[in-house]
């Protein structure tokens, strides 16, 4: 096998504020539908932001039984639909267990959402380390019978972006057959809304949900918190054609960097921010003029959106005439799922030849093309993804049309 | 500077002798670089690895010696360099209100930066500082981080939910997700050493050490970062937060950190780190940490007590210089992996002080 052999996205599973399967998600991504709500899952009173972008309630895939996969903790729940959403819609549903299937996942707040899940239903869980030994992935991979090695990762808001390159090192080293990768997140939590909203990250706008998540415009005032999964299955450009799957797209190239400047603010030096998307571009063995389209990080922070503006001018010139678009605005922030979901609006747009809109754009602020709350009408054929993440993060990631 | 780069510019951050080479006793006695803290700071290279101790607990191990089992390594990368940090929580106390900057060669790392840290973010960078004794942070620039915690944030979130409930929203710290979360220790140590490669968390519970090793393992045959920086941390016993008028427990926090490079050579490596695909029996315990690091130790005696106990081994004096002393720090049973750190005999001295 070459070293170089391309990793293709054969299938998705996805719950998420704005549809719990691909064409529901797509449709919503190009009417600029905002999946962001008030709060609804815990009184809400005593917080500064009672926006977010929810997923209530989490389907049970056909053939569980309900009433047990109502018993698994939250985030189990969700990665399990996530997992087999994805093996279906590839088509390896039923022949699962033929093969070595992996999973990576950016899965950051896992043991804490489990524990805070249990000290609200009155459970002590925290205080009792023997019961914590299955992880989450160690559970579904139980469920479903999957033989192959799994990863829980973060890099917080930069995590699906290296879960998905992983995913691609894996299959090309010959480790797995087929790999899970993305993220899957539940932020959305009381304690979790409260340390973000005290941290003063998360938008006030609470009067005007759908239109509190506002990258790119003057008036933004914090990012808007979300939860949710997207899993894609990978697999070996090779395999793909010999079974004649449907491919959405080839993950033609991933990139890296940390800024070493901060823990929560991103650098005002773009350097290492712009080092992430050059090493992107050069793994997909393509210029800058390549690109066709660019799914920010864009958060709708004052400080972050202008410093992506930077990166962005810095990598593609001042002058770029690429579009630009943060599907944030519809979606809120998924965290560790945030890169997945944005490669799922890429590929949104290389599907339908169209780009999904940054809605509740009013009055830009930033010197860039972006598309504003209209889908644009464009063909992509290469689409790139940024994902910064606390931490000082910085990821790249290349998506190219099959 | 990419690996080839690194190969042909002859980059080696660990070329030069280590002037601060320090080994105390497992229990007590403190190195000049932490006085704090049980520090372990060891350089390996070829010709610096003599006898690694086995862990004489471990049958395994003594199977192995008597008689070496063909196995097949997906991975191989050299240990080049570790360090091994355990302090308590007074020590990690400590080591946070440092009134001067901790220096990392000839940078400052702001004594501010560890205020709010988690313990185990705390232990790590300790571990790292202890195993870069010449740590020169040019040379590291693009080096990655890939830490490997184990339930961090447990204590953190315990004071969060007790604060919630006792006072509400405003009583939740916001340092829980920049401090606390799985992504902290790495994006912490990226900053406080100035690494600019990547830096990511990874597993998070008990499973972390087998999924660290793949993740560096995975970036450095992809020739992603000329070296990792491997952090593997967790509280020994796991930690208990207090409840009610039940104290926290006082546990161990430990941290090893492995300085990864690539696996250049077909002959003499050093010590090893392999991801083998084969058998593997489930892990029934959390790898120990400093067990793990005095089996590292190049040039220690044998007869040297390893936490109480001693072993004395005269065959090891007379084994063949291909032969490897090899170990196995982590599995994953249903993939059939496993991880297993390695020292080829061959490349060391094999002179002990018998």
């Amino acid at each position: 096998m070459s070293r170089e052999e391309p990793v293709w996205i054969t299938g998705v599973g996805l719950a998420t504020p704005l549809g719990f399967d691909r064409p529901t998600l797509e449709a919503n991504f190009l009417a600029g539908r905002s999946g962001v709500t008030a709060v609804t899952q815990f009184p809400t009173d005593d917080y500064s932001s009672r926006v977010a972008g929810q997923v209530i309630d989490i389907p049970c895939p056909p053939g569980r039984d309900p009433v047990e996969f109502a018993s698994w903790p939250r985030i189990e729940r969700l990665t399990a639909f996530c997992v087999e959403s994805a093996l279906r819609d590839s088509g390896w549903w039923g022949r699962h267990n033929d093969v070595r299937i992996g999973m990576v996942v950016g899965i950051g707040a896992e043991w804490m959402v489990r524990w805070e899940e249990s000290k609200q239903a009155g459970g002590l869980r925290i205080y009792r380390p023997e019961e914590d030994r299955d992880s989450t992935l160690q559970r579904v991979r139980q469920h479903y019978g999957l033989t192959g090695p799994n990863l829980a990762l973060s890099a917080a808001c930069a995590s699906s972006n290296y879960a998905l390159e992983i995913g691609r090192r894996w299959l090309r080293m010959g480790l797995v057959d087929v790999c899970l990768a993305g993220g899957c997140d539940l932020g959305v939590t009381p304690v979790g809304l409260a340390t973000l909203g005290n941290l003063r990250a998360l938008s006030r706008r609470n009067n005007a949900p759908a239109a509190a998540s506002r990258p790119f415009d003057k008036g933004r005032d914090g990012f808007v918190l979300g939860e949710g999964g997207v899993l894609f299955t990978l697999e070996r450009a090779s395999d793909a054609r010999r079974r004649s799957a449907v491919a959405y797209a080839e993950v033609a190239g991933c990139g890296s960097s940390s800024d070493a400047h901060h823990l929560v603010i991103p650098s005002p030096d773009p350097t290492h921010a712009s080092t992430a998307i050059r090493l992107a571009l050069r793994d997909a063995e393509i210029d800058p003029s390549d690109v066709d389209h660019i799914n920010a990080h864009a958060t709708s922070t004052p400080i972050g959106d202008a410093a992506e503006a930077g990166v962005l001018r810095n990598v593609f010139g001042a002058d770029s005439m690429v579009p630009v678009t943060s599907t944030k605005s519809m979606t809120g922030h998924l965290l560790t799922a945030a890169g997945a979901i944005e490669a799922l609006a890429c590929i949104t747009a290389m599907r339908h030849d169209a780009i999904p809109p940054t809605i509740n754009l009013e009055e830009p602020d930033i010197d860039l093309r972006i598309v504003a709350n209209e889908a644009q009408p464009h063909r992509v054929r290469v689409a790139v993804s940024n994902s910064f993440g606390f931490g000082g993060s910085n990821t790249c990631l290349v998506l190219r049309a099959v | 500077m990419t690996e080839s780069d690194a190969a042909d510019s002859g980059y080696d951050p660990f070329d030069s002798p280590v002037s601060s080479v320090h080994w105390s006793s497992n229990r007590g006695e403190c190195g000049p670089s932490s006085p704090i803290s049980r520090l372990l700071a060891v350089p390996l290279s070829h010709d610096e690895v003599r006898f690694p101790l086995a862990d004489p607990s471990s049958p395994r191990v003594a199977l192995q010696q008597a008689e070496p089992q063909p196995t097949e390594a997906l991975l191989v990368a050299e240990v080049r360099a570790f360090g091994l940090s355990a302090m308590r929580r007074h020590e990690i106390a400590e080591f946070r209100r440092r009134p001067a900057p901790i220096r990392a060669g000839g940078k400052a790392i702001p004594s501010n930066l560890l205020k709010a840290s988690d313990e185990q973010t705390v232990v790590a960078v300790a571990a790292i500082l202890a195993a870069g004794a010449k740590f020169d942070p040019d040379r590291f620039e693009e080096w990655g981080v890939v830490a490997a915690p184990r339930f961090v944030g447990r204590g953190h979130l315990a004071m969060a939910l007790d604060r919630f409930a006792a006072e509400g929203v405003w009583g939740v710290s916001p340092n829980i997700i920049p401090h606390n979360a799985l992504h902290c220790p790495a994006g912490t140590l990226s900053i406080a050493l100035g690494l600019h490669g990547p830096n990511l968390g990874v597993g998070g519970g008990t499973d972390s050490v087998i999924q660290g090793v793949l993740t560096a393992l995975s970036w450095l045959e992809e020739g992603r970062v000329p070296g990792v920086w491997l952090v593997i941390t967790g509280h020994t016993p796991e930690f208990i937060p207090g409840l009610g008028d039940i104290p926290p427990t006082d546990s161990e926090c430990q941290a090893l950190a492995l300085a990864i490079m690539p696996d250049r050579s077909e002959g003499a490596r050093g010590v090893t780190l392999r991801l083998i695909r084969g058998d593997a029996e489930p892990s029934e315990a959390p790898l120990n940490l400093v067990a793990t690091a005095a089996r590292l130790e190049p040039g220690r005696p044998v007869k040297r007590p390893v936490e109480g106990l001693s072993i004395y081994r005269p065959h090891l004096k007379f084994r063949p210089a291909d032969r490897h002393d090899a170990w196995t720090i982590a599995t994953d049973s249903t993939s059939g992996l496993r991880v297993e750190l390695a020292v080829d005999l061959a490349s060391g001295t094999q002179e002990d002080d018998r």
